[in-house]
Order: structure tokens, then C-alpha cells, then sequence
């Protein structure tokens, strides 16, 4: 590659070596199109940050998860024990469990922000519904891998929590006894389900949720990030064929997800130094004591990112209606894309209907899981079932009011 | 960098704060407890507390999950004054790496008790520090001799401070129940010393990191035009 | 573009921030690589051990267990030890330089007091366990007593040091340890002034 005469300076050794490789594997031309290449609207906002964010929480979560099954003994006698090792006995174990810990609230909180983003920006609609639909499965696999995770401390919480939820299996008509005991394993929470859990939890739903993030960013990458304006800045072509309103991610918005990710970094080891329970909704002051098949804890709550699908549930008086109530919480989300008939993406330009529908349904989400949260009590589980009312509604009157919207008209450009 | 929609969106979330109290406040009455001020970073208060807790509770409750030596180095002690400092129950036959058991036998508790003294290594992060300091402060005895709790009402714990509360002043009882509840803090979570002290250089290295970012950012997006 | 590109601001915002990122992350990577060092269970199992020589008479050996190694005490009479300096020149390292011990052991006798020895009871060529062998011409006629390695015929003198010609590389690895008394040994731990 180099003549032996002629003594290559490091730079021209680096190009050749990148010469060598692109010959075998598409390394710049993968780099170009999704990265240095990969024009995005100019305009994004906040809200945009929260996809980068998402990506760094899974890496922290794989990387800190990774090193925790390095400690972790799987089994019910153990399993306790052994978080109180890690939390005393390893280096560090406390700070990469904290982590953990915290980075699964941290999971959803940007989640429900990306979410959020989505539904105000009509970031689903048309042609992005692949993007969105690969998106919910990533939202339904993350909270399997939530739920699973949650039980692996075998604290109360841990188990009871696990108990409540599978034995909601049990409303399926006919068969759904013989498939909670087929879930668990067993006639009760055991040995037997934690461990497959935890093979669940640390490879089968990981390695899902990797490829599933993959997907998502081919399936955007393929037809470009949407923006704040919800305009398409492929109108616009300079005469290199390049939108006008879009940028090169890198360096543009490299530099910018990093201050993003530094900021948020900021909060998380705020939350991990100063706030590890989080008020006891990230760690659950009943998780303190070790899984007893014998005692209920007096109040069983889900961890917060469960609490408004859990108070959809509750607030159904029927076992099976309740279970498919929350099941359709979740999958009305999916069809999302067919229920919004508008033709205007973004909140800027939408009627009055769609700013008020989905401020009326981040209304009920947040109330939801609040309620979760709470003992029920008569006036409270009617609360719940107003909300549940009111969440169910947003997707009724976007199907209803979208086509009749009076939106204002769009810019040419992204403002 | 906020724009009106974002500010429109906060608004309506703290809206939504205010309109959740009402209901919480609803909900059945929780037992009022008292603030038990601590500080795991008072060595001096929770060598105090460790010694109380080895003279009054490891007779009966062990901390399973704690080393000697460990809390020894967190308190500033060497590890064969830990060992003085919990052991002496064992006829000096503990060992610096041992964690702290209690020699009470459990069919002796039960006979005693009625039931077995749960493990308190982690009490702390289970009831909270609050609901311990105000516990351990609710022991009374009628005029008929008879000891109940008024924040756990039948209680099978007897009133085992009640030398220590007789022989002290109010407010010197208070402070001694306050460094046993730091160290049991301490025992609960022996990292949180360390965790403390460490997140302010944590904190501080990423606000520095951001102020970095931000800076690359802007100088980077000169080149963009709004 | 309004204004023209500051290059240098750019490129020392970009040198400044990778500069702290990268210490950044070495920071980050300081937990990750600690939690592989032995856990405080570890150490507690690895905990120094405590041996009572009393009984010892003089020629015997008695083995412990500490972190899981068999490790010997041996009683030397002073006729074995008179032989240590007659066959230095026949080893392989007998100024114990290439050899694991302490600090206070790198001597002939290759221990705090010249009568006992001790020392981890595996060989150093590939881990099997040496026989005492202290009486002379017990593994060839002119053995002058020592430890003899079953596995791969590893020799080694009255105070572990390997013979030349033999696969062992090194002699005997000695442990810290300390006397706590006369006839109190505590195994895995040293006095700072020797270290």
C-alpha cells in the first residue's frame, strides 16, 4: 500500500486503511448517509433530543446491566442477598446499580417525552408510520423488559407486583389460569419464574430491543426526520439537490445531542447521587424487605411508568374488561396513524379541536398515573374512571374532528 | 431554546400538579412523624449511634448485610475496634469480616417475643429514618405498668430505651435516638457517605462537560442561518 | 455565512471538549474496571489466617489453608539449615530476585525468623502441590533435603528455592504474614516495617 521508499505520513496510513475496508464494507458510505450526510431539518427544538437521549439510556442500561449479572445469583434464595452484595460488597456495585436503577425510570421519562413530541408534531402521520409503529412495539418490549426487570431484586414489591400482574392473564376467558401458571411456572411466583425472567431479561428482550432500535432509525433514515413545523423540507432543493432547510447531522446536531446528552447526564447523576429512590417511585420502600409468599404489603403499586395503564385497569369493575381495557390503552396508540385524518402534521398549524384533545389527553395520562399510584378509594377510583374516559376519547374525536380541523395554512419554509 | 409550546405544555403539567393535591388529601391519615434530622457524614454521630445500637439492639436484632470492618473504616475506627465496639456479646471470638448477628437464638425470641426480631440492615430504607426516630420516641408506660407504642400499636418490641429516656433529658434523649437512627441510616446504605461526598465533584465535572458542549454547540451553529 | 468561521475557537472548543470527555470517561470506566477486584466477601473468605506453632517440633511441617492455597509451616533444625548455603550454586534463582516473597524474605532462609518457613505449598512450574521431602537421598543420592514436585520432578532446597535443570521457573512463593506471638503465626498479613 505504501512504497518502502517513501515513508507515509499517519494520515495517509488512516486513508488507506479506510480505503481498504470500504472495498469490503460500506463504511463511509453508511457513515455518509446516516450521519455526516443525513440532512435533518434545521429547526429542531427541546423535544428533540429526547431520540439521542433514549439511544443513551439503552447503552447505559446494557453496559451497567451487563455488569450486574456479573454479581447477580438468579434464584429465589439468592436473589435478595445478592443486591445487598452489590450494594455492599463489590467496588462500586452501589453506583452501577443505581444506575440501573434509575436508569430504567429515566427510560420512560424520555420515552413519554419522545412519545409526546411525536403526538404534538404528528411525527406518525403519513409517510412515517412505519417509524411510528416500530416505535410502539419498541414501547410494549420496554415495558416487558420493565416488568421483568422489576422482579429480579425479589424484594415485596418486586414479587407482589409480579404476582398482580400475571395472575391478570388469568382474565383471559378459558384458558387463562392454565397460561398464568404456564407464565410463572408454577403455582405461584417461584424460583422457577425469576429465573426465566432474568434469562428474558438480560439477553432475549436486550437483543429485541437493539434490533428494534435498528429498524426504527432505518425505517426514519428512509424517510427523514419530521420537524416542529411538520412541513417536508424536500420541497426545497438547492441545486446541489440538498433541502434547503436541512442540515448535515454531523456536525450540526452531533454537537448539539452531545450538549443534550450532557445536560441530561447532569440530572441523572443528580437523581443517582442525591435522589437514588426517587421518592420512593424509583426504588419502592417495600423492596427493602425480601419477597414473602405469605405477606401482602399493604399497598401494591406499580412502578410509576406502569401507574396509567395499571389505573386504566382498576378502573374497569370487571376483571376482563379491565385487562382488555388496558391492553386497548396501549394499542389504540398503534393505530394512531389511521385515526388522525388531517392532512397538517403540527400542533403550530392544527385547529382548536387537536390542541385541546391532546391537551385533554396529557391531562388524563399524568392524572392516570397518579391515581395508580393511590390506594383506591370510591372518589378516587371514579376519578380514574373519568380519566380513562377522557384518554379513550382522544383517539375517538381525533378520528371524529381531524377530517373538520380548521388548520392555519403552512409555511413554504421551516420557520 | 423554549419555545411557546413548550411553555404552554409545562403550564398545563403544573396545572395538573395543583389539581391532584386536593384529592391526595383525602386519603386515609397518615400517622404524623417527626423529622429526624441526621447526617451520615457525622462520623462522630454515628459512632455514638453504633454504640448504643451494639448496647441496646444487637441483643436482639442483627444487621445482617454489615460488616464489622467495613462500618469500622466508614466510622474511623480500625477494624479491631470494630470489632470491640459490636463483638462483645461473642466472647471475643468475632472476626474483623464478620457481619453483625445477634447471639439471641430464634426459639428463645419466640418464646420471648412472640415473634422473631426482623434483621434491621435495612429498616432504614424500609420504614424511613423518620418513622424509626419517631418509634423509638413512642414508648410509653401507663400507671398500671403496661408499655405500648403510640405509633405501632401492639408492638412486641418492649420498651428497651426506657432506662436510657429516664436517666436522660428530653431533649439529650432525642439526640441519642437521633444518632441511632443516623446509624442506622449508615447500616442501611453503607455507600451513602461515599455517595454524598462523590456526586458534588460528579455534578460539578458535568456542568463543566455542558458549559463545553454548549459552547462547541454554538460555535458550531454560527454557520446556520434562521 | 454573515460572519467568518473562527477555526481556532472551533478547533479548541473541539480539542477542550474531547479532552474532557475522554477524561470523563475514563472516569466512568474506573467502577466498571474496580468491580472486578475481589468483593469485601472475597476478602473476608481471602481473610489473613491465624496458625498456632506451638505443637511444631522441630523438622515438622504443618499446612493451612489461606485464600484457598495450602500454605506450609516448617520447623527447620539447625543441621538443615547449615545445608542451605552448600547448595546455592546448584539453583536456579538463589538470591530469590525472580522469586515471589516478601521483602523481609528475600534472604537465604527465605523467612522472618531463619527456623520457620513459610511458604505457599504450590509449585511454581504448573500449580501441583511439592512433597516434603527433608530427609537426604530420599529423591537422589545426594539429596540434601527439600520439596520434590511429583507432577514434573520440580527440586527445590530446604527453603523453596528451585534447583537448576528442572521445568519450575521460580523458587516458592512466600506469603506475607507476621508473628504475633512466639508461637503465633498470622498468615496473609505483614508488619508495615518489613513490607
Amino acid at each position: 500500500m505504501s512504497t518502502p521508499n517513501n515513508k507515509p505520513s499517519g494520515q495517509d496510513k488512516g486513508v488507506d486503511l479506510l480505503a481498504w475496508i470500504d472495498e469490503r464494507f460500506p463504511l463511509t458510505q453508511v457513515w455518509n448517509e446516516h450521519v455526516a450526510q443525513y440532512y435533518a431539518p434545521k429547526n429542531f427544538n427541546f423535544y428533540y433530543f429526547f431520540g439521542a437521549l433514549a439511544l443513551l439510556v439503552l447503552i447505559n442500561q446494557l453496559v451497567t446491566g451487563i455488569w450486574l449479572t456479573m454479581s447477580y445469583k438468579p434464584s429465589a434464595a439468592d436473589a435478595f442477598d445478592s443486591i445487598e452484595y452489590i450494594m455492599r460488597d463489590v467496588d462500586w456495585g452501589w453506583l452501577i446499580r443505581y444506575m440501573h436503577s434509575t436508569g430504567a425510570s429515566a427510560f420512560f421519562i424520555v420515552i413519554y417525552f419522545h412519545m409526546f413530541r411525536g403526538l404534538m408534531y404528528g411525527s406518525y402521520q403519513k409517510p412515517r408510520e412505519l417509524v411510528w409503529l416500530i416505535g410502539m412495539m419498541l414501547f410494549l418490549v420496554l415495558m416487558a423488559e420493565a416488568f421483568m426487570g422489576y422482579l429480579l431484586p425479589w424484594g415485596q414489591m418486586s414479587y407482589w407486583g409480579a404476582q398482580v400482574i400475571i395472575s391478570l392473564f388469568g382474565a383471559v376467558p378459558f384458558v387463562g389460569d392454565q397460561m398464568a401458571t404456564w407464565i410463572r411456572g408454577d403455582f405461584v411466583i417461584s424460583d422457577a419464574t425469576l429465573n426465566r425472567f432474568f434469562a428474558l431479561h438480560v439477553i432475549a428482550l436486550p437483543l429485541v430491543l437493539v434490533i428494534l432500535v435498528y429498524l426504527h432509525i432505518v425505517a426514519l433514515h428512509k424517510v427523514g426526520s419530521n420537524n416542529p413545523d411538520g412541513i417536508d423540507i424536500k420541497k426545497h432543493k438547492n441545486e446541489l439537490g440538498l433541502p434547503k432547510d436541512g442540515i448535515p447531522f454531523h456536525p450540526y446536531y452531533s454537537v448539539k445531542d452531545m450538549m443534550g446528552a450532557a445536560g441530561f447526564m447532569f440530572f441523572f447523576a443528580l437523581v443517582i447521587f442525591y435522589w437514588p429512590e426517587g421518592g420512593g417511585f424509583f426504588l419502592e420502600a417495600p423492596n427493602f424487605e425480601p419477597a414473602n409468599p405469605m405477606k401482602t404489603p399493604e399497598h401494591i403499586a406499580p412502578v410509576w411508568y406502569f401507574t396509567p395503564f395499571y389505573a386504566i385497569l382498576r378502573a374497569v369493575p370487571d376483571k376482563l374488561l379491565g385487562v382488555m381495557a388496558m391492553g386497548m390503552a396501549i394499542m389504540f396508540l398503534f393505530v394512531l396513524p389511521w385515526l388522525d385524518r388531517c392532512k397538517v402534521r403540527s400542533i403550530r398549524y392544527r385547529g382548536w379541536q387537536f390542541k385541546a384533545n391532546l391537551a385533554m389527553f396529557v391531562v388524563s395520562f399524568v392524572a392516570l398515573g397518579y391515581l395508580g399510584t393511590q390506594a383506591p378509594t370510591a372518589g378516587l377510583t371514579m376519578l380514574a374512571q373519568v380519566f380513562t374516559f377522557t384518554y379513550f376519547s382522544y383517539f375517538v374525536l381525533m378520528w371524529l374532528t381531524s377530517p373538520m380541523e380548521k388548520t392555519k395554512p403552512l409555511p413554504e419554509r421551516v420557520t | 431554546m423554549m419555545t411557546g409550546f413548550m411553555k404552554h405544555s409545562l403550564l398545563l403539567l403544573s396545572s395538573l400538579w395543583v389539581l391532584s393535591f386536593p384529592v391526595a388529601a383525602s386519603d386515609a391519615p397518615v400517622p404524623k412523624l417527626d423529622k429526624a434530622k441526621t447526617s451520615v457524614l457525622d462520623t462522630a454521630s454515628l459512632q455514638r449511634g453504633a454504640d448504643i445500637y451494639a448496647q441496646y439492639c444487637m441483643g436482639c436484632h442483627s444487621l445482617k448485610y454489615l460488616r464489622v470492618n467495613r462500618a469500622a473504616r466508614d466510622l474511623g475506627w480500625t477494624a479491631e475496634e470494630g470489632v470491640l465496639h459490636f463483638q462483645y456479646l461473642r466472647d471475643g471470638k468475632g472476626k474483623p469480616h464478620d457481619t453483625i448477628l445477634t447471639t439471641l437464638d430464634a426459639k428463645t425470641a419466640k418464646a420471648a417475643f412472640g415473634v422473631l426480631p426482623p434483621d434491621l440492615s435495612l429498616e432504614a430504607r424500609l420504614r424511613g429514618t423518620d418513622w424509626i426516630y419517631t418509634f423509638l420516641r413512642s414508648y410509653e408506660r401507663d400507671a398500671q405498668g403496661k408499655v405500648s407504642n403510640r405509633l405501632f400499636e401492639g408492638v412486641a418490641m418492649p420498651y428497651v430505651l426506657e432506662g436510657m429516656q429516664k436517666e436522660l433529658s428530653p431533649a439529650a434523649f432525642d439526640a441519642a435516638v437521633g444518632d441511632l437512627v443516623n446509624f442506622m441510616d449508615y447500616a442501611a446504605e453503607p455507600a451513602k457517605p461515599i455517595r454524598l461526598m462523590l456526586g458534588w465533584w460528579v455534578l460539578g465535572f458535568l456542568a463543566l462537560l455542558f458549559t463545553l458542549t454548549y459552547l462547541l454547540k454554538k460555535e458550531f451553529w454560527r454557520d446556520i442561518k434562521h | 455565512m454573515t460572519e467568518p468561521i473562527n477555526e481556532k475557537r472551533r478547533q479548541f472548543l473541539v480539542g477542550a471538549t474531547g479532552v474532557v470527555g475522554a477524561v470523563g470517561a475514563t472516569c466512568v470506566a474506573v467502577p466498571f474496571v474496580s468491580s472486578w477486584q475481589p468483593s469485601e466477601k472475597a476478602q473476608a473468605a481471602g481473610a489473613p489466617v491465624d496458625v498456632d506453632i506451638s505443637a511444631l517440633t522441630e523438622g515438622q511441617m504443618l499446612t493451612v489453608e489461606w485464600r484457598g492455597k495450602p500454605v506450609w509451616v516448617v520447623y527447620r533444625s539447625a543441621a538443615s539449615l547449615a545445608k542451605i548455603d552448600a547448595v546455592s550454586t546448584e539453583l536456579r534463582d538463589a538470591n530469590s530476585e525472580k522469586s515471589v516473597q516478601p521483602a523481609f524474605a528475600q534472604n537465604a532462609h527465605r523467612s522472618l525468623k531463619p527456623e520457620y518457613l513459610v511458604m505457599v505449598g504450590v509449585c511454581t512450574h504448573l500449580g501441583c502441590a511439592p512433597l516434603y521431602k527433608p530427609n537426604a537421598g530420599t529423591i537422589t543420592p545426594d539429596w540434601q533435603g527439600g520439596f520434590f514436585c511429583p507432577c514434573h520432578g520440580s527440586r527445590f532446597d530446604m527453603s523453596g528455592r528451585v534447583f537448576k535443570s528442572v521445568p519450575a521457573p521460580t523458587n516458592l512463593e512466600v506469603p506475607p504474614y507476621r508473628f504475633l506471638s512466639d508461637t503465633m503465626i498470622r498468615i496473609g498479613e505483614q508488619d508495615k516495617e518489613t513490607a
